[in-house]
C-alpha cells in the first residue's frame, strides 16, 4: 500500500515541489518500517537508519554516538582505513550520524548513480561487528562532553542547555558488548529521500543478513523533559578579559503557527547582519563580535530559544541590559515593516535549505511525529505550511503574546564580575562556584521556584 | 601543471594521514592543507592534535619524523590512479551546489591559478603526466624552512 501527499509552495514566483511518498510496506518481517520524501536536490539520495534507542542520560547517548562512528570509520575486515576513505571519495558517498533521545540514527548519502553502492557499503559496515579501540577510543573522544563554563562558546552552552532539558535520566554505565549487540540488529525504521529514484531494491541490500530482534537496551520509557528556570546564573570570573552572555528559555507552543511565528521574531532579533542584534550591539556599541539569536526545535513544539553575545568583561551588564530591551522591543511590537519581511524569508529560506540539503533535519521531524513506525494514514508536515502562513504584518500586534513573558527567561553569564543590581533572592539568582557544571544552578533555581 | 598539483598534494597527504592518523595512534585529528604560494613556493601547513596518552612532545617528533623520513621513491602507479579519481569525483560533485562551484574557483584561485570550468578541470585531472605529478611530490619533500607553533591548555577541557 502507498499513500502520496504533494505540498506546493510558491516562493518569489517559482514553484518549489516537495512530495512525500509513504509507504508502509514492511520488509519481509514486522521489523522494519520503510518511509520514502522526496525533497532532497536533485542528484542526491539518502537513506537514513534509525534504530529505536532510548538515552537516559547525555553521556549514554555520545557513548551510542561515538560507537556508532568507530564502526564507521574503522577498518572492515583486511580493507584498511584508507582504502575506505578512497572508496567512499571516489564514489561520493557520505554518512552522518544523529541521536534523540530516543533514536540513533544513520544517514548515508550519495548520488542517484552510485547509491545502490553507497547501499551495499553501508551493509557491510552494519554487518561488521569487530570494533577497532583505537578508533572506538578515538571517537569516545572526539564525542566526549565540553562544558561551557570552560570553553565558553554560544554552541557550547546551547549544546548544555538542550541537553539538561531533554536527557532528564540516571547516567547508568552501558557496556561495549551491549551497545554492539544493538547496533547490529536491523534498524527499526528506515527513510529514504530523493526526487525521481526508485528505492525498490535498496531496502534488502542494506538489510541483507542482518539479524531481527527487539531492542534490549533501556526500553523502559524516558522520563518527561526538564524545563528551564527563571533568573539569573553568573559563573563569576574577574580574570577572565570575555564574558559570554545568554538570555532565553525552551519554548513550547501552542501551535505550529505559533512556532513559526516565533522563530520569525527571533530572526529579527539576532540572525544575521540586518538583526537588531547585529545593528545595536555589533555595529553602534562595538561591543561584540558574535551577538546573534538562537532558535532550535528540540522536539514537536518544543524549541530551545534565546539572544547570546560575547563582550569584553567590564560591558557585560550593560549589554545584557541591552539584550533585554532588544528582546522587550520586539515583544512589544516596536519592530519595522520590512525587517519582519526579510525575517519571514529567512525562515522560508532556512526551510527550504532542510527541505532539499539536509536529510536529517526531515528525519528528526517526522520521528517527532511518529517515533516508532509510520502512520496508517499519511504524514502531514504541517509545520511546513505554517512556515508560509506566517503573516509578518500581523506580527507586531501579536508579538506580545507571542514570546515569553521576560521574567520568564533564564539569564546566564560566564565570566565577569559581580554586579550587585541584579543579584536577588535564592529562587531567582544562583552564583555558580568554579568547577561545577551549569546543572548545579539549573537544578537549584528548579527546586526553589518549584517550592514557591 | 594545477591538476598535478592537486593530485600530488592528495598523495602526500595521504601518506602523513597513514602514519600519523589512520594506521597510527599519534593524532587524535589530524588535518592539512597546501598551496602555491605568490613565488610559486608550495606552502605547506599541517596541524595535529595528539591522541590520549601522546604527549605534544612525542606527537611533534612522530610529525617531524614522518615529513622527513617520507619516502616518495615507491609511489606506485595504483596510488596516482586513486588520487586522479579522487580528484575527479571532487569535480563531479561540484556540480551539486552553487556554493560549491564558488569554493572551487577560490580554491584554484587561492593558489594563483586561473579559473577553468570544473569539467575543464577534471579533463586536465585524467590527463596530468606522472612525470609532472612525482616531481611536486618531490618539491614537497624536498627540505625547507618551516615554522612550529606547538600550543598546550592550562586546563583540562
Amino acid at each position: 500500500m502507498i499513500f502520496y501527499k504533494k505540498f506546493y509552495f510558491l516562493i518569489f514566483g517559482v514553484f518549489f515541489i516537495a512530495h512525500s511518498v509513504l509507504a508502509n510496506t514492511v520488509v519481509n518481517d514486522d521489523i522494519s518500517y520503510i518511509t520514502e520524501f522526496a525533497t532532497l536536490d536533485d542528484d542526491i539520495a539518502s537513506a537514513s537508519l534509525v534504530w529505536t534507542l532510548n538515552s537516559k542520560s547525555k553521556e549514554q547517548n555520545r557513548k551510542l554516538q561515538a560507537f556508532l562512528a568507530a564502526k564507521i570509520n574503522g577498518p572492515i575486515g583486511r580493507k584498511s582505513v584508507r582504502e575506505i576513505i578512497d572508496f567512499r571519495i571516489i564514489n561520493d558517498i557520505n554518512f552522518s550520524i544523529d541521536a534523540t533521545p530516543n533514536h540513533l540514527i544513520l544517514t548515508v548519502q550519495s548520488q542517484k548513480e552510485s547509491f545502490a553502492l553507497a547501499a551495499s557499503h553501508t551493509n557491510e559496515i552494519l554487518k561488521n561487528t569487530a570494533i577497532n579501540e583505537t578508533w572506538l577510543k578515538r571517537k569516545n573522544y572526539s564525542f566526549r562532553n565540553i562544558s561551557s563554563t570552560k570553553l565558553r562558546t554560544p554552541e557550547l552552552l546551547e549544546n548544555e542547555l538542550i541537553s539538561y532539558v531533554l536527557f532528564t535520566g540516571s547516567d547508568e554505565i552501558i557496556s561495549k558488548d551491549s551497545i554492539n549487540l544493538e547496533i547490529s540488529r536491523r534498524p527499526n525504521q528506515i527513510i529514504f529521500n530523493a526526487r525521481n529514484f526508485e528505492f525498490n531494491d535498496i531496502t534488502n541490500i542494506l538489510l541483507k543478513d542482518l539479524p531481527t530482534y527487539n531492542a534490549i537496551l533501556n526500553d523502559e520509557a524516558n522520563k518527561p523533559f526538564h524545563q528551564l528556570p527563571h533568573g539569573v546564573i553568573h559563573l563569576e570570573d574577574e580574570e577572565a578579559t570575555e564574558t559570554l552572555i545568554f538570555i532565553g528559555t525552551v519554548q513550547s507552543f501552542n501551535s505550529l503557527i505559533h512556532q513559526a511565528e516565533t522563530n520569525t521574531l527571533f530572526k529579527y532579533m539576532g540572525y544575521g547582519a540586518g538583526s537588531e542584534m547585529f545593528r545595536i550591539i555589533r555595529q553602534e556599541k562595538r561591543a561584540s563580535y558574535d551577538p546573534r539569536s538562537h532558535f532550535n526545535q528540540i522536539s514537536e513544539k518544543l524549541a530551545f530559544t534565546g539572544l547570546s553575545a560575547t563582550v569584553a568583561s567590564e560591558t557585560w551588564d550593560e549589554i545584557h541590559n541591552l539584550m533585554y530591551d532588544i528582546y522587550n522591543n520586539t515583544r512589544m511590537g516596536l519592530n519595522t515593516r520590512q525587517g519582519l519581511k526579510n525575517s519571514h524569508n529567512i525562515v522560508i529560506n532556512e526551510l527550504i535549505t532542510n527541505l532539499r540539503k539536509k536529510p536529517n533535519w526531515l528525519v528528526k521531524r517526522y520521528l517527532e511525529l511518529h517515533p516508532d513506525q509510520p502512520p496508517e494514514t499519511s504524514i502531514n508536515l504541517e509545520l511546513i505550511n505554517a512556515s508560509f502562513d506566517v503573516s509578518p504584518d500581523l506580527l507586531n500586534n501579536k508579538a506580545v503574546k507571542i514570546l515569553s513573558d521576560p521574567s520568564n527567561l533564564i539569564s546566564i553569564i560566564i565570566g565577569g564580575k559581580i554586579n550587585n543590581k541584579i543579584r536577588k533572592d535564592d529562587s531567582s539568582y544562583c552564583q555558580l562556584p568554579k568547577g561545577k557544571s551549569l546543572t548545579f544552578c539549573l537544578e537549584k533555581l528548579t527546586k526553589a521556584q518549584d517550592s514557591r | 601543471m594545477q591538476a598535478s598539483f592537486f593530485i600530488a598534494s592528495d598523495i602526500y597527504n595521504s601518506h602523513l594521514n597513514n602514519l600519523l592518523y589512520l594506521d597510527g595512534n599519534t593524532a587524535q585529528s589530524f588535518s592539512q592543507s597546501s598551496y602555491i604560494a605568490i613565488n610559486g613556493d608550495i606552502e605547506y601547513t599541517a596541524s595535529l592534535i595528539p591522541f590520549d596518552g601522546v604527549t605534544l612532545e612525542d606527537a611533534y617528533k612522530s610529525l617531524r619524523m614522518s615529513i622527513k623520513n617520507l619516502d616518495t621513491n615507491n609511489i606506485t602507479q595504483k596510488e596516482i590512479e586513486i588520487a586522479r579519481s579522487k580528484n575527479v569525483a571532487y569535480t563531479k560533485s561540484l556540480a551539486q551546489s552553487p556554493r560549491a562551484y564558488l569554493d572551487f574557483f577560490q580554491n584554484l584561485g587561492s593558489d594563483g591559478l586561473p579559473p577553468v570550468s570544473p569539467k575543464e578541470f577534471s579533463k586536465m585531472i585524467a590527463n596530468a603526466p606522472n612525470e609532472d605529478i612525482l616531481k611536486i611530490i618531490s618539491a614537497f619533500v624536498a627540505d625547507s624552512p618551516s615554522a612550529v607553533i606547538l600550543a598546550k591548555l592550562d586546563n583540562n577541557l
